[in-house]
């Protein structure tokens, strides 16, 4: 009878423990801008985010399952050139429930984005302006600073012209991109201190501004070095004309300047034969994969690898996921008021970019990976 | 005295008519059109101009909210240029409320989402005054178009008319007299006027003919009784004094019946005339010593005004004389038949006119019934057996010499009052 009783309350037992735990759900809003004049933000872009969050989810669910969580994320896609949306759209997350915002890219589009939902913990993939790390600690980058990044592009533009006694240069900066402008005088800063000569400093706005005044001023001053730390589009249009002046500039740039995967800017035969150089947060993600565990499961499976895209932001998007699933497994908050406790306390150490600063070159109108510095 | 018009004349200036009204119509339209263009350009400004307004807001409003570092201005200014905008300003909404609004642009002014407590923007193009949309171009375009349809509506049916109507009119005279045949195009109305006018006619010419025929033929015969008369006589008595009757009958009634016969001739045909410039006065005395010989001047006071100056002119004196003594004669047959005891004829010149010389002749007889130029037509004489021949041989004699004949009421003697007039300047 005994041996009955307790076989009973043993069986009993067992399916109480195998018995499902509710799991909770926690939202995510996936925020990003999309540009169809751009080639960064185009429809294929479009395909690739939600490929990157489709993949990411799918190999942090068991995981994240274990820990008793399940993502439920929001995909939330705008037009570029409405920028005010991205405070309307994270206000509308934050009203919604959304535990974490992730994205956007842009830093002008981060800083709005957290004007509209600024209780609500967030992580930009990419934005790099100065005033995006000044925020407070629930708003977060996974980018290097602007600041690094300038400092990394100097050293290398000095390494180029080794031997020079004097390098000169000219920066031309849009007026109305904040990353831009602090790249710019991050740039100047660093130049300043490596004895580079700064001839020219210009603003400009739009996609394809009027710099007719300047031709005079490249052809007769001639600086070896003019910095675009401007977005694709603009700086391969300033390229094109200034290449003419003076076929022997040397370019430089930022995270602004397209990718590896579709070139600079598509059909562009006013690149051909202008030289130069950028710096991204990332590297191509045949290499940026191995630098976290994600990523490093991604590259184990050959089909996985080779469909992966090999965008910077697909990769950021990726360790966004990871970090996350950390976070909630680690310190299991319940709701989202103990998620954005442990995010304050936490979260800097969380979400942190493992790739360094990447070095590429402007060959033949495209950007080749040339290295990686720490 | 009015003008008269033909019927081309008056389908052509129906035709002005339609055409002034399509033009005047043209006019109109081409108004409305400008002014319904102007409208809806003006709304389709306005509403481009708030839509537009309504992206630089959201573009300013979030380079305002990323202050210090947002870049209002660079954008604004960028903007302008790539909206095509003539203006874009932001500030307080009192601020922009002072901007003063032109009449040459339109504008466009909203709150800043998200700062409407603090900014509004406005923006403003250019728009076309409403005389810009009454080009000239337009205008002559829309003219000659309507023109054109119009023109080729009307040129058609002038055509159409021309065929159907204004033809057969015109041709009326000449199918009433048979020289022309009638249409089986014509509209059946003007085929039957044709045709009873044509009937019309013959009937006449038969009748004038008849008439004609008859008292030439009475004039003849009442001659050739009176001769007649004299032959039986001298042949039933050869006596000297028959024989002498005889004589003086021949030569009293032969060159009448030659008369008549010449008229008759003359009656019938054109009259050709010679002319030389001689005295009218010495023309008018012939005719007057032979007028007062006739047995029907006696008892007759017929007195002549002599001009007592050279009157020359161009005129066949043969002809011309026997108007006057035709007209002198039916003066004096006239006051022999009026039971009056005033019985006489005045014969004068009317000098005074610049053109042509007058010889009146007005007798104080019965008058005429009527003192129209249907007078001088056959059938219209008043004798009783009279063909009106005389008259209207006088008539054609005169036409002849380009002058006329007037005929009225003598307000001096009570009967009728002839004055031929020969133009000064007679031409051949």
């Amino acid at each position: 009878m005994k041996l009955l009783v307790s076989s009973f309350l043993l069986l009993a037992s067992s399916f109480v423990h195998s018995a499902p735990k509710e799991t909770i759900k926690v939202k995510i809003s996936f925020m990003e801008a999309l540009a169809p004049k751009d080639t960064t933000s185009s429809e294929r872009f479009q395909k690739e985010y939600e490929y990157a969050v489709q993949t990411g989810k799918d190999l942090t669910r068991e995981k994240l399952r274990s820990c008793g969580y399940e993502i439920n994320d929001e995909k939330v896609l705008y037009d570029a050139s409405d920028t005010l949306q991205a405070l309307e759209l994270a206000k509308k997350s934050e009203s919604s429930g959304a535990w974490l915002i992730v994205g956007p890219r842009r830093s002008n589009h981060y800083l709005l984005a957290v004007k509209g939902a600024p209780e609500t913990p967030s992580v930009s993939i990419m934005a790099s302006a100065k005033e995006v790390y000044e925020l407070n600690p629930m708003h977060l980058t996974l980018a290097q600073s602007n600041q690094k990044m300038a400092s990394v592009l100097a050293s290398q533009t000095k390494a180029k012209f080794k031997g020079k006694k004097e390098i000169t240069f000219a920066s031309i900066v849009s007026e109305d991109c904040v990353s831009c402008l602090d790249f710019a005088s991050s740039y100047n800063s660093e130049a300043k201190k490596l004895g580079f000569k700064k001839l020219l400093e210009h603003k400009i706005a739009g996609e394809q501004p009027d710099v007719a005044e300047l031709e005079s001023f490249f052809k007769s001053q001639k600086p070896d070095v003019v910095l675009l730390p401007n977005y694709s589009k603009v700086s391969s249009f300033l390229i094109g004309k200034i290449s003419k002046w003076n076929p022997d500039t040397f370019f430089v740039g930022s995270d602004g300047w397209g990718d590896n995967n579709y070139g600079f800017v598509h059909n562009s035969p006013q690149l051909e034969g202008a030289s130069g150089m950028t710096v991204k947060g990332f590297p191509p993600s045949d290499k940026g994969l191995s630098f976290f565990n994600l990523g490093k499961q991604i590259l184990k499976n050959p089909s996985m690898a080779s469909a992966f895209p090999s965008s910077g932001s697909a990769q950021s998007l990726i360790k966004a996921i990871e970090d996350t699933v950390d976070l909630l497994c680690t310190f299991k908050p319940k709701d989202k008021n103990q998620f954005k406790q442990a995010f304050l306390k936490h979260g800097k150490s969380e979400f942190k970019n493992p790739w360094g600063i990447s070095v590429f070159k402007l060959s033949d109108g495209e950007l080749v990976f040339d290295k990686t510095i720490k | 005295m009015k003008q008269r018009r033909k019927l081309q004349q008056i389908i052509n200036a129906s035709w002005m008519m339609s055409g002034g009204t399509a033009l005047v119509a043209s006019l109109f339209l081409f108004s409305l059109f400008a002014f319904y263009n102007y409208r809806s350009e003006l709304n389709l400004i306005q509403s481009e101009l708030d839509s537009k307004t309504l992206i630089v807001a959201r573009r300013l409003s979030s380079e305002l909210l990323l202050a210090p570092r947002g870049s209002p201005d660079a954008v604004a200014s960028q903007l302008q240029i790539e909206l095509n905008l003539s203006d874009v300003r932001f500030g307080s909404d009192e601020d922009i409320r002072k901007i003063p609004r032109l009449n040459s642009f339109a504008y466009s002014q909203v709150k800043m989402p998200f700062l409407e407590d603090k900014y509004s923007v406005l923006i403003a193009t250019p728009k076309r005054d409403i005389w810009y949309y009454f080009k000239l171009g337009n205008l002559l375009i829309s003219v000659c178009l309507i023109g054109l349809f119009a023109g080729s509506g009307l040129y058609f049916q002038t055509r159409y008319f021309r065929k159907y109507l204004v033809r057969p009119i015109e041709s009326l005279v000449d199918t009433s007299t048979g020289e022309k045949s009638i249409s089986s195009d014509w509209p059946i109305e003007i085929q039957e006027i044709s045709q009873k006018l044509n009937t019309s006619f013959q009937e006449r010419e038969q009748s004038v003919y008849s008439q004609i025929a008859r008292g030439v033929i009475h004039d003849i015969k009442t001659i050739l009784q009176s001769l007649q008369i004299a032959t039986d006589l001298a042949k039933e008595a050869p006596t000297e004094t028959r024989y002498k009757n005889l004589l003086k009958v021949s030569s009293e009634k032969l060159p009448s019946l030659l008369s008549i016969v010449q008229t008759a001739l003359d009656g019938s045909r054109e009259i050709s005339v010679q002319q030389r410039n001689l005295s009218l006065v010495d023309t008018l005395k012939k005719s007057l010593e032979t007028s007062q010989s006739l047995p029907v001047a006696k008892n007759i006071q017929l007195s002549f005004q002599n001009p007592n100056q050279e009157v020359l002119v161009n005129h066949d004196p043969i002809q011309v004389e026997r108007v006057f003594t035709n007209i002198i004669k039916n003066a004096f047959e006239a006051v022999e038949s009026n039971a009056s005891d005033k019985k006489s004829i005045q014969v004068s010149f009317n000098l005074e006119n610049k053109d042509f010389i007058g010889v009146v002749v007005e007798d104080s007889g019965a008058g005429l019934p009527s003192y129209s130029e249907s007078t001088i037509r056959p059938l219209k004489s008043s004798k009783p057996h009279g063909s009106g021949l005389g008259l209207l041989v006088s008539k054609k004699i005169i036409e002849a010499h380009k002058g006329e004949i007037a005929i009225s009421r003598s307000s001096e003697l009570g009967g009728a009052k002839f004055e031929v007039k020969i133009p000064k300047q007679a031409l051949i």
